[in-house]
């Protein structure tokens, strides 16, 4: 009784030994052999699946067959050509096809290509962790006339005689820009670093002992600020600072 | 001989102000002229550096209002130790204070009075009888600023002074939350007033202050 054709489960397939390039495409089936004599490379182990694939299908110059009772058919033909020859060493494909690794391309020179370090919008929902406020007569009036368990949880910097940069929450009710804590770094609360993974190798470049906080500006600069320059808020501290440094906001 | 006479009362009210500690000396019931002066330039000069940490635009000091009030410190606290027959002289030892009650008096009292509720809350311990407890007691109850105090409360908290204007009801907000005065806060309009001063902050600075229930009288 004549077997079903759906039987067949292995297929061949034979390619000029100069296409062997062109194998890459079906490595990635773990379950072919390959094996070359002087002319052709022959692989074998295709199931019916495998060999309707593009995968297959887009080899060039090739020639598809089927082993039934040892003599090789021509895929869709009921008349054996031969036999596959015997002296055939098999070894699975990806022993076969070793992968290369490229070469280091001495001749690439986009080494100096550089990433602009930007910031980018950001949804989550961050802690206020500093508010930066301009000094001046409002926010002055606001902090001489807070009472003290307003402002003692609070640490200030004065920057550049104008403006405030408080750290603390809750903070006051001062209208300014507020900023979020990562990594040391201050950024505008509703940001985030473009590249997040750069911002390790932006601390080590700009604050690697961790002395500082980076206070970032929307525009992409920076300052440093001195951990140890923060002192303690209080009335009192305010207008000393104010007075020492002959401010009249 | 040196020039500088010992100023035994500015040097126990220096020390009181600085360490919180009393210096009591001998028999020295009366303070000569030159010591009132001394007292009042180093009060003067103390008024300046606490009004840093004051609120809005700081007061004046009021000279004659700081001596009496250290005046009575220092004759209560040499009182509290050391007596002879100083009934007599009660009277006029603890005159009251002859003068406006403003802001400036309030706070320039403030800087010596502010220690009279722990000796008095002594005397009291040592002898409730006693004549200087009721005369003590009498003006803690007027400079209620000074009398804010865990233990101590005055009997009737003079609303009027105190929470009229913004200034002086800040300053004396700010006293009863530092010293965390329970009693004084549990007074039904102090508790209200309080609780909205407070607002956000009132959990994580005075958790145990809670609104008082207010029963409707009949």
């Amino acid at each position: 009784m004549a077997k079903n054709s759906t039987d067949i489960i292995e297929f061949l397939v034979r390619i000029d030994r100069s296409d062997l390039d062109t194998l890459a495409q079906i490595r990635h089936f773990e379950n072919l052999k390959l094996a070359q004599n002087e002319n052709d490379l022959w692989v074998k182990g295709f199931s019916m699946e495998q060999i309707n694939g593009v995968a297959v299908k887009t080899l060039p110059k090739k020639n598809i067959f089927y082993i039934k009772d040892s003599k090789l058919f021509p895929k869709e033909s009921l008349l054996p050509i031969g036999k596959l020859p015997t002296s055939l060493l098999w070894t699975p494909i990806q022993m076969a096809l070793l992968l290369e690794e490229p070469q280091l391309n001495h001749n690439f020179f986009g080494i100096h290509e550089a990433v602009d370090i930007q910031l980018a919008p950001y949804n989550d929902e961050k802690q206020l962790f500093a508010t930066l406020i301009n000094l001046d007569s409002i926010s002055k009036s606001t902090i001489e006339c807070s009472p003290n368990f307003r402002l003692e949880h609070l640490k200030y910097v004065l920057i550049n005689n104008s403006k405030l940069l408080i750290i603390g929450h809750p903070t006051l009710a001062i209208k300014g820009q507020s900023f979020w804590l990562y990594n040391d770094f201050l950024l505008p609360n509703g940001y985030h670093f473009k590249f997040p993974i750069l911002s390790n190798s932006i601390k080590q470049s700009i604050n690697s002992t961790g002395v500082h906080y980076a206070l970032w500006q929307k525009n992409n600069s920076y300052a440093l600020i001195k951990k140890s320059d923060f002192k303690p808020m209080s009335i009192s501290s305010f207008r000393r600072t104010l007075s020492l440094l002959d401010i009249h906001a | 001989m040196s020039k500088l006479k010992p100023n035994f009362f500015l040097d126990s009210i220096a020390h009181l102000r600085a360490h919180g500690h009393l210096i009591i000396s001998d028999d020295l019931l009366k303070t000569t002229k030159q010591e009132d002066e001394d007292i009042v330039l180093y009060l003067e000069q103390d008024f300046e550096k606490e009004c840093l940490s004051f609120p809005f635009e700081a007061p004046r000091f009021n000279a004659n209002a700081a001596l009496w009030a250290s005046k009575i410190v220092y004759y209560a606290s040499l009182l509290l130790l050391h007596r002879k027959d100083t009934k007599k002289d009660l009277e006029t030892m603890f005159a009251d204070y002859t003068g406006v009650v403003d802001l400036s008096t309030i706070l320039s009292v403030d800087l010596t009075l502010r220690f009279l509720p722990q000796i008095f809350l002594e005397l009291e311990a040592i002898d409730p009888q006693d004549p200087l407890v009721i005369v003590l007691k009498q003006i803690l109850n007027t400079w209620q600023f000074s009398a804010i105090h865990q233990t101590f409360k005055a009997e009737d908290i003079d609303k009027h002074i105190y929470l009229n204007t913004i200034e002086i009801k800040q300053v004396f907000l700010n006293r009863i939350v530092d010293k965390k005065a329970i009693n004084w806060a549990h007074d039904a309009q102090i508790n209200s007033i309080l609780i909205d001063y407070l607002g956000y902050y009132k959990n994580d600075i005075w958790k145990a202050l809670q609104p008082i229930k207010t029963t409707n009288e009949h």
